[in-house]
């Protein structure tokens, strides 16, 4: 039969033992919660933006989810109907006004736009959370010749909730000639590479 | 477990932790691991001490787990967690108060950022504090988990046999009686079983056991504690919070990119908000207009309308504090309210550029005023920025400031500092909608004074004029989604009443024996013996017990005087 | 509305509460000073015969086996007989010369039952002060320190009273009444705030839940440190008596019971209190979900209100644990009204969140 240590038995030792317990514990504590954040669900505190992080995702063409019927009015009071816009690509951005990365893809959008004015894309803004003064000056301003939807109350968006949902602003979807969602881009985009991705969603046939 | 004698062998009994063994089995006796212990009966084993044999890895992990589930270790996790909580709420935390953390850091310009390191602005949810509370939680699940078994194997077993001279006992009584032994025996089985009592028999004694209710009641509150800890880490896995200031006539719609502020849990994603969309349309704030009270809140009502669905049929509610809305299990509070003065702003050339309520933020309570800011990014020739603050009811101080005497907007003014130049968006950086960022931007020279509604400032150089239409209201919506909100009310109230019926109750044992004194009559000795008399009062249950036992035995038998002992 | 009639009675009221305790302390020192009972001052030789015969009694009713006297809520102090009753005004000399000891459930000797008498009129008073005072607000009268301290005051006296009448605990009276009196001249001379409506937060029917189980925890645990107080003294008292010292106290330890009995008397006081104290928590927690989109926020006061259950409850694992009953477990009930002060007070005045209600002017 075995004698616990000497040592072991005293008061002292089984400090020693619930220091080391506790160690362990904040240990095991440690590496198990932390890490990033996922993309998915950005934690902000006052701005909805993911400022600076470039984030695309393209869905192979047996995987892309319908996205919905979404009827609104832009800006200028017009009527918009996604589904009218079967056959085309879609490129939908979600932006506001008081959002500075979006001052930011702006002109990368706007020229975007004019590249492939030859081709089935459309390109179709979401703007949120604004008011439609400042977001026609803005427009003006980088020459937005793409009609954007009034969508002060994030419906759009909402839309989406069971599909795709943006989960920050500036970010971009494109919708394939079925009304597929065929990629998404969270944050600000970069020209060369939605340019790549249009062109990628245009080429599909499914 | 088995089923000692309970005091007969006193002397025994109390040494099974011996001197020698006490500090290390103060822990194991306590929590009665003494009956499997390897290390507990030196004096059963004249040979260990000449064994030099090593305590292998098993018996060092044992030795810890004994440690880790001693009441000691309990004793001192729980002061442990105690220590950690408070500078949790001393020091500014980080999730409930980021504001008062950033002052913090002003205020403390070298001790913040250590602070930091060591998460002492988010106290709750640093590794240190975790594991205090996992260790805790390990100790009471090793701990409650084995007296469980000991519970379930115990109440199958018959209570013990009776001591043989009850009159050690704490509560003990003896009377003769006219009836013969066994009479008197079946008399007490009887009166003992019909009092719920387990039995059970003997030669010339009748052993008796109730209440296990209190080890019950006992475990039942640490298992709740438990499944309390399980039902805070589903809220924190699948649950979400998130904050949104609405203006009336603002709607938002339940998605992460609508929301101010958006705290998913660990495994929440986009897809797992409820859809819904909610429209403020009237909030009304009222206040004490008089009296010692006066300018304090009286009541607050936001009249809301939402829809479940996008696109779905919309219905009414009124949220006001205290009265919260439910949607399809996400809840919606109202936590503030404030006034958004409405700006129009036309740019040198002549366009409007802006024209929208600016939500200010209150900076004190009593008159809430409150600040903001204006920026105009798209104005040309240049940007225009503007910032200074709402007063409700305007009023100049003696020393020449302004001020709000009363949080009504009886006499709303707006006062404004107007900057013209680069506000520094365009870089792509984000900037908060509450800070203006002056460091490209030179401040204009406007004649100050405050603005009522309707009046504009002119600014130099032709670069265009701000105007006060009027203001409106906003309310702060918290959003929160708890799926462990119910599980955790009922392991709490389970808690409440495992605490309840373990204080209340108490496992108490009753002997009987009865012996023939030669002739006819028995000599009748009652005794009784409390596990933990928490409550008290198991002495007047004796006694009500015996009174009843002996009117019982009288009923079938001659008088007699009945003598007690211990009061 | 608030009707100023009735807040003028209630002020009145309060503080002719506070004469009427004034004046039941001044009775129940002269009963202690005056009073014919026989006691047996207690002796040295006295004295370690009641510690031997406790001890003895601890090998038979208390130490056997595993499965008899360990860990438990509420393991007993030895000599379980011997606490039959709290009565026993003896400072410790036990049963053994009793003899037939005649159970009054009132006070005995007339400046006993002056003083109780007064305690009595005195909660009635108080009681009275409260009530108009939520008459004259149209509301729960829990809305500020002011109320809150007239509020857990008036409990700590109900429980006096309960104690006293249940456990013959009468000689309480003059301790307890001490700190009562001495917050309630705080509350109406520093804290008063006049009547008045209540923030929008606090119009909700859990202020009758809530605050009312906390005012109720609150008296139970001020009862049991007063008590722990006492059963500190009384045991130096006998230590020193026992190792043949003089002791200051002797005259005042002859009206008590012995330090045994006051452990037991404190020790009930927080076995009641904890679960008050539970459920008052989980109904502030129910509350917060209902007011704020959340049950437990970790707000400075939920924090301080946590810290509190933990210390008393690390007091019953005390009571459980060899070695920590007694003194030890006394010291921990102290720390842990520390902690409770700190709560009701310390948190309002130097902490601000979202429970800052204290009407205090900032």
């Amino acid at each position: 039969m075995t004698r616990l240590p000497n040592f072991a038995r005293t008061p002292k030792a089984s400090t020693v033992a619930m220091a080391a317990l506790f160690g362990a514990a904040m240990l095991a504590v440690t590496s198990c919660s932390g890490g990033p954040i996922a993309a998915n669900n950005p934690l902000s505190s006052g701005n909805s933006f993911v400022s600076g992080s470039y984030n695309s995702q393209y869905f192979a063409p047996g995987s892309r989810s319908a996205a919905p019927a979404i009827t609104a009015t832009t800006l200028t009071g017009q009527r918009f109907s996604l589904a009218a816009e079967r056959g085309s690509v879609v490129v939908l951005n979600f932006w506001g006004s008081w959002c500075a990365p979006c001052r930011g893809e702006a002109p990368r959008l706007a020229a975007l736009a004019t590249y492939f004015r030859h081709d089935p894309v459309s390109f179709v803004g979401d703007d949120v959370h604004d008011y439609a003064t400042a977001a026609l000056a803005f427009e003006h301003t980088f020459n937005v010749s793409y009609p954007s939807l009034n969508d002060p109350g994030s419906q759009v968006a909402l839309a989406f909730h069971s599909t795709l949902p943006p989960t920050a602003i500036p970010s971009t979807l494109v919708i394939d000639r079925d009304g597929k969602i065929a990629a998404r881009v969270i944050g600000e985009i970069q020209y060369n590479g939605l340019r790549a991705l249009i062109a990628k969603v245009l080429a599909d046939r499914s | 477990m088995t089923t000692q004698d309970t005091t007969q062998n006193a002397p025994e009994a109390v040494t099974e932790g011996t001197a020698t063994e006490v500090t290390a089995t103060e822990g194991t006796v306590t929590d009665g691991t003494a009956t499997e212990g390897t290390m507990a009966d030196p004096g059963t084993d004249p040979a260990a001490g000449q064994q030099k044999a090593r305590f292998g890895p098993v018996g060092w992990l044992r030795w810890f787990w004994r440690q880790l589930t001693s009441m000691r270790t309990a004793l001192v996790l729980l002061f442990l967690l105690a220590l950690a909580s408070i500078p949790g709420s001393v020091l500014p935390q980080q999730g409930i108060d980021p504001a008062a953390v950033s002052q913090y850091y002003s205020e403390h310009p070298a001790l913040a950022p250590i602070l930091a390191k060591l998460s002492g602005f988010d106290v709750f949810g640093a590794p240190w504090f975790a594991a205090v509370y996992i260790l805790l939680f390990t100790s009471l699940a090793g701990c409650v988990l084995p007296r469980a078994f000991r519970l379930a194997r115990s109440a199958r077993q018959p209570p013990p046999k009776a001591p043989r001279h009850l009159g050690r006992l704490p509560q003990a009584t003896s009377f003769p009686s006219e009836l013969a032994p066994a009479r008197v025996l079946e008399s007490a089985a009887g009166m003992l079983g019909k009092r719920r009592f387990r039995l059970r028999t003997g030669d010339g004694w009748v052993s008796a056991e109730k209440g296990y209710s209190h080890e019950i009641g006992n475990l039942l509150f640490h298992v709740a504690l438990l499944g309390l800890l399980v039902s805070v880490a589903l809220g924190g896995l699948f649950g979400y919070k998130g904050n949104r200031l609405l203006v009336e006539g603002d709607t938002f719609a339940n998605t992460p990119t609508a929301l101010d502020v958006f705290h998913p849990g660990r495994l929440v994603s986009a897809t797992d908000l409820a859809p819904f969309s909610l429209t403020l349309r009237r909030f009304d704030a009222t206040y004490i207009t008089s009296g010692s009270q006066r300018g304090e809140p009286a009541s607050f009502n936001a009249e809301l309308s939402y829809a479940k669905q996008y696109g779905g049929p919309t219905h009414g509610y009124d949220l006001r504090v205290n009265h919260p809305l439910n949607v399809d299990g996400v809840q919606v509070f109202l936590i503030g309210h404030g006034y958004a003065p409405v700006f129009k702003v036309t740019d040198g050339s002549g366009r409007v550029v802006f024209n929208q309520p600016v939500p200010f933020i209150p900076i004190e309570q009593s008159g809430l005023t409150s600040e903001g800011v204006i920026k105009a990014p798209d104005a040309s020739p240049e940007q225009l920025g503007f910032s200074g603050v709402f007063l409700p009811t305007e009023y100049v101080t003696p020393v020449g400031q302004l001020a709000s005497a009363f949080p009504a907007a009886e006499q709303p003014r707006v006062s404004l500092v107007s900057y013209a130049g680069n506000l520094g968006e365009n870089g792509g950086e984000s900037q908060s909608v509450y800070n203006l960022d002056t460091a490209q931007m030179r401040m204009l020279d406007v004649a100050p004074r405050p603005l009522a509604p309707g009046q504009s400032i002119t600014l130099p150089h032709g670069l265009g004029t701000l105007t006060f239409t009027g203001y409106r209201q906003w309310a702060s919506l918290a959003i929160t989604y708890d799926p462990g909100q119910v599980p955790a009310l009922i392991s709490a109230l389970a808690a409440l009443a495992g605490l309840v019926m373990s204080f209340l109750m108490r496992r108490r044992r009753i002997f009987v024996r009865a012996t023939s004194d030669g002739g006819d009559r028995a000599l009748v000795e009652v005794a009784g013996l409390t596990r933990s008399d928490a409550a008290g009062g198991f002495e007047a249950e004796f006694a009500e017990l015996t009174q009843a036992f002996h009117e019982a035995l009288e009923a079938g038998g001659a008088g007699a005087r009945v003598k007690s002992k211990g009061e | 509305m608030i009707n100023p009639a009735l807040a003028q009675i209630s002020n009145a009221a309060l503080i002719s509460a506070i004469m009427a305790y004034g004046l039941a302390m001044l009775a129940y020192a002269c009963d202690f000073a005056f009073n014919k009972r026989q006691v047996a001052a207690l002796t040295p030789a006295s004295a370690s015969a009641t510690r031997e015969k406790v001890g003895q009694a601890a090998l038979v009713g208390a130490a056997p086996g595993s499965d008899l006297a360990d860990h438990m809520f509420g393991a007993e102090p030895a000599d379980i007989s011997q606490l039959a009753d709290l009565d026993d005004r003896s400072g410790g000399a036990s049963g053994a010369g009793s003899g037939t000891v005649v159970q009054s459930r009132w006070p005995t000797g007339s400046w006993l039952r002056t003083a109780f008498v007064l305690t009595c009129i005195g909660l009635v008073v108080h009681v009275a002060a409260i009530v108009t005072r939520g008459l004259a607000e149209d509301r729960v009268p829990w809305g500020n320190m002011y109320e809150f301290i007239a509020a857990i005051t008036c409990a700590a006296v109900l429980i006096l009273t309960l104690a006293a009448v249940r456990f013959r605990a009468y000689y309480m009276g003059l301790f307890v009444l001490l700190p009562v009196v001495i917050a309630l001249v705080v509350d109406v001379v520093v804290v008063y705030t006049p009547a008045g409506e209540v923030a929008p937060a606090l119009q909700s029917y859990w202020i009758a839940i809530h605050v009312t189980a906390m005012i109720i925890a609150i008296g139970m645990y001020i009862f049991g440190a007063v008590t722990t107080v006492l059963y500190l003294l009384a045991a130096r008292h006998e230590a020193r008596v026992a190792a043949g010292r003089e002791s200051a106290v002797a005259g005042v330890m002859a009206q008590l019971p012995g330090s045994a009995k006051l452990d037991q008397l404190a020790y009930r006081a927080i076995l009641f209190a904890f679960p008050a104290w539970t459920f008052a928590v989980i109904a502030g927690a129910i509350w917060a979900d209902h007011a704020w989109g959340r049950y437990w926020g970790w707000d400075p006061k939920e924090t301080w209100s946590f810290i509190t259950w933990l210390v008393y409850a690390a007091f019953l694992h005390a009571r459980a644990t060899a070695g920590w009953r007694g003194k030890r477990a006394a010291y921990i009930q102290m720390v842990g009204i520390v902690c409770l002060m700190f709560n009701l007070v310390g948190v309002n005045i130097w902490i601000s969140g979202l429970h800052s209600y204290a009407g205090l002017p900032h």
